[in-house]
């Protein structure tokens, strides 16, 4: 090797290496203390985690039926509620929260939005609903002061606040709110919402039979219309509002003011002085940035320049989940478990073609699932045993321990290989002695990250005779194809606004469901849901849902249901006010952030 | 050289319409409706599909439910009125969001070029001068090093480190220079640093082979002999004849760092062309993944015109007259 002495060009190169130094150490210097606050001044909901529980859904929705003509419910919401804050806490004005999401909204449409989470939550802000769900499965009135139950339960009348203006002055009365609610259905432009539309199978007409009156005349009695009107898509614009006019800017009430919007980056929104509910919102200014990549989310809120971290599913951070379980045991931060956006997950199946209308074929791949190998692998066992979407502790779900090594397919152990000998003397019975050949849907991208089970789950199915070839298709492809029922089958995972029954059988299981994707159709199932959707009350309702899931699940082996994550909500503890509802993204109440403050 | 330039930019006209044409029909050829994405799989909100109007109204307000050629016909001759369409899903202008967005997205590319130019020409001439020493393999391993780490992986560290160890996270969100250029520089500094680590290998490597290659001619050796100085042989005869591939390596990379900055756009928060344009392909939004590329084969063209003439500069014997 030659000999090497300092000569100038390396004197000069020299700095070219210093400089990125010297920059890094300056920009890592000391950084911005975050003060965790005591854990005294918590705020006693944050401390628990908490799930839904069949009480709280008895009390939030009204059963006109089931309490008969003289108990039918009256007025069952406050016009201004309270935040929710340690008792005698005041809340206080001022400060700036920056929330960060994993997207950007493309439009001020909250009807016509379909990729929901950071999208509800964007818009929310900007605009009220008649109704909202803040907390848990608690209807409450946004815009209304109160609500009575007419005509056997098939008419709702809401008293509007009087003197709530949007935010260009005009007065927003009865005829707004019939206006959005008819733009929802499709009445006005022919496009139904999405994910708001669901209220036209529940709501036949809408009057305003005066200024501050609005009466909702539905097909039959239900309650589930309260909770719609409570979802982001709900909310109401001014009467003739078109939807270019929602392409450049809002057209709300809502409790903050867009200052600014840039594409694809973010809004700046100050506090609404002329808000109608008196002292909200407390904060004076809300940024919200899109931030697309996990990780840098969770470096925000681990600094804490973010105050809260509200739209994941525990399997989407499992990576970064013991840091947050650790803030949390720490004092420093709040945790709250809801139901994830998502669910039910599961493998579907085409039925309605070969080789899976046969139910013996439908029977191998259940037996031959392993959920709690999945479960580790998709959901990094943070899943839940669920047979329809509903997790241990929510009002229709079936408790874990009647799931596991219960219900066929669900053997852990020994148990599990017994199932799969089961699995391949089924394949041999169905007519496939030498195994059996079969695509399989392969996506690269889902939602609650599903996708990692197209793997393990090719494997599980080889132990038992199938071989499948993955086919790997983009998410637009797959959604096409899943539409038109132009696939075989695959893991995946259906997201739900307000997980209610109505809105998942409804959609997914009876006969030519706009969701039925699996092609299923069973008159009986379709009878029952036709009872369920006219059943107020709870327990009643859930002895019909029971008898559903057990022809879905049992009986017809319908598709092969796996566990399901929750929604996971950490916050800060010195934002106050934050709650949580129905799940962890559709309630628009949680996401207005008229309640939240910051403890300074 | 008016005349050379004037051809070169005529030229690109056929390029630019041929290019038009394909993306268009690439764009129509891919699987999956925009129509049923923008709707999402309940596109009619309700229980069952039968009934649902709202796909055909909504491909009908979209002006998808024409003919293809009168589709390409009406975007091309838009796009010639200088109208590049409007977002499917948003309905804003999409030159409106290119204007916003390639600012930050030509900025950072030209920081990385530029911080990779200026770590990855000095390595170079230093490997190349002190050949096979110690400092030459440090630097070549540092290079190949350098070549290997994603640059992901990069911003991932520099993101949890940061956030774990120091309590650190750079700003966030569109901070442009012109705005807030402390935010924007703290902003950029890290995807810049990340950037010109891959560009500085490249260029390193590549000024190595052609330093060595060129302190090997007999003007060298006739420039010692002259007894000038060994700073003057190296920077002012053989540098300038060792960076016409170095020149077009930093051209290249500048224009693919144009359309190639969408991990670290992602990373840091950074609402660039990269990260639009992605997102534009996996929502199916024709209009800006065809009007982008077209801007993109724009900027590429324009950038090899720019590489091209500087090679006249760089060395005497090439002339476009």
């Amino acid at each position: 090797m030659k000999s090497f002495s300092l000569r100038r060009p390396w004197r000069s190169s020299m700095a070219a290496f210093l400089i990125p130094l010297l920059t890094f150490l300056l920009a890592c210097g000391p950084g911005e203390e975050t003060t965790p606050i005591p854990a005294a001044t918590a705020t006693p909901t944050a401390m628990a985690v908490v799930t839904a529980t069949p009480t709280v859904a008895r009390a939030a929705t009204p059963s006109p039926t089931s309490q008969g003509p003289a108990a039918t419910p009256t007025s069952t919401s406050v016009a201004v509620p309270t935040p929710t804050s340690t008792p005698g806490e005041q809340p206080k004005r001022g400060g700036t929260l920056l929330i960060v999401t994993a997207g950007y909204p493309e439009s001020f449409d909250a009807k016509l939005l379909t990729n929901s989470l950071g999208y509800y939550e964007w818009n929310a802000k900007l605009y009220n609903n008649l109704v909202a769900n803040y907390e848990d499965d608690k209807i409450e009135c946004d815009v209304c002061t109160g609500w009575r139950v007419e005509n056997s339960g098939k008419t709702w009348v809401f008293d509007l606040i009087r003197g709530v203006k949007f935010h260009d002055g005009r007065e927003l009365t009865a005829e707004d709110v019939k206006y959005s609610l008819e733009l929802q259905m499709g009445y006005v432009d022919g496009l139904v919402s999405p994910r708001g539309g669901l209220i036209k199978e529940f709501i036949e007409t809408v009057d305003a039979p005066s200024k501050y009156a609005v009466r909702i005349n539905l097909f039959r009695p239900t309650t589930i219309q309260n909770k719609l009107l409570g979802i982001g898509a709900s909310v109401i614009y001014p009467k003739g509002t078109i939807r270019t006019d929602l392409q450049s800017k809002p057209q709300g009430s809502g409790p903050f003011l867009l200052t600014s919007a840039v594409s694809g980056s973010g809004y700046v929104m100050d506090r609404n002085p002329n808000y109608f509910k008196p002292g909200q919102p407390y904060l004076d200014r809300i940024e919200m940035t899109s931030v697309a990549d996990l990780n840098s989310r969770n470096a925000l809120f681990l600094v804490g320049k973010t105050k809260y971290y509200g739209d994941l599913r525990d399997s989407t951070v499992q990576g970064f989940m013991p840091t947050l379980e650790k803030m949390t045991a720490d004092g420093k931060v709040s945790r709250k478990t809801v139901l994830g956006g998502c669910g039910p997950t599961g493998v579907w199946m085409n039925i309605a073609k070969p080789p899976f209308n046969d139910i013996k074929v439908r029977k191998v791949f259940n037996l031959a699932t392993d959920r709690k190998s999945l479960d580790t692998v998709m959901m990094g066992a943070y899943g839940h045993a669920s047979l329809m979407g509903f997790v241990a502790g929510m009002p229709y779900a079936v408790p874990e321990e009647k799931i596991w090594d219960i219900v066929p397919g669900w053997g852990t152990g020994a148990k599990k290989q017994q199932e799969i000998g089961q699995a391949k003397q089924l394949l041999i019975d169905a007519g496939f002695p030498n195994g059996l050949d079969i695509l399989q849907f392969h996506t690269a991208i889902s939602a609650g990250d599903v996708h990692i089970g197209h793997e393990p789950y090719q494997q599980m199915l080889k132990a038992v005779g199938v071989r499948t070839t993955l086919q790997l298709m983009s998410g637009p492809d797959q959604l096409e194809r899943m539409n038109k029922g132009n696939y075989t089958f695959q893991v995946y995972i259906l997201c739900q606004t307000t997980h209610d029954p109505d809105e998942g059988i409804g959609q997914q299981w009876i006969t030519g469901g706009a969701r039925n994707n699996v092609g299923y159709s069973n008159p009986e199932v379709d009878k029952l849901f036709l009872q369920m959707i006219s059943e107020s009350d709870f327990a009643k309702k859930k002895v019909i849902f029971d008898k559903i899931q057990d022809i879905i699940v049992l009986q017809d082996v319908a598709w092969a249901p796996t566990t399901q994550s929750n929604g996971a909500n950490f916050w800060w503890k010195d934002l106050r006010g934050f709650t949580t509802g129905m799940n962890t993204w559709a309630a628009a109440g949680m996401w207005r952030a008229d309640r939240y403050w910051l403890q300074p | 050289m008016t005349k050379y330039i004037a051809q070169r930019l005529l030229l690109m006209i056929p390029t630019i319409l041929l290019l038009t044409l394909m993306v268009f029909i690439l764009m129509r050829v891919l699987p999956g409706d925009v129509v049923t994405l923008i709707l999402g799989d309940e596109t009619g909100g309700g229980f069952t599909k039968a009934g649902n109007v709202s796909v055909d109204v909504l491909r009908k307000r979209l002006g998808l439910d024409q003919p293809l050629p009168m589709q390409y016909l009406t975007w091309l001759g838009d796009m010639v009125r200088g109208d590049f369409g409007r977002s499917l899903y948003s309905n804003i202008p999409v030159m409106d969001d290119i204007l916003l967005r390639l600012p930050i997205t030509v900025q950072l590319a030209l920081m990385g070029t530029i911080a990779g130019m200026l770590l990855g020409i000095p390595m170079g001439i230093l490997s190349a001068v002190y050949h096979n020493s110690w400092l030459d393999q440090v630097l070549r391993f540092l290079g190949i090093v350098f070549l290997a780490v994603p640059s992901f992986w990069l911003g991932l560290v520099v993101i949890l480190t940061g956030s774990i160890w120091f309590n650190y996270v750079p700003p966030i969100g569109r901070n442009v220079l012109w705005e807030s250029p402390i935010d924007n520089m703290l902003q950029l500094m890290w995807p810049t640093l990340i950037l010109a680590s891959l560009g500085m290998a490249t260029i390193a490597r590549m000024t190595r082979s052609t330093m060595l290659e060129v302190l090997r001619e007999d003007y060298i050796r006739t420039a010692r002999a002259k007894g000038l100085s060994e700073q003057v042989v190296i920077v002012r005869h053989a540098l300038k004849n060792a960076l016409i591939p170095v020149v077009t390596l930093a051209g290249l990379t500048f224009a693919n760092l144009m359309g190639g900055t969408v991990i670290l756009e992602q990373i840091f928060s950074i609402p660039g062309m990269g990260q639009f344009f992605i997102t534009a392909i996996l929502k199916q939004d024709y209009t800006i993944v065809q009007s982008t590329l077209v801007v993109f084969a724009v900027v590429f063209m324009l950038v090899n015109l720019l590489v091209d003439l500087t090679y006249g500069w760089l060395d005497p014997r090439i002339s476009y007259s």
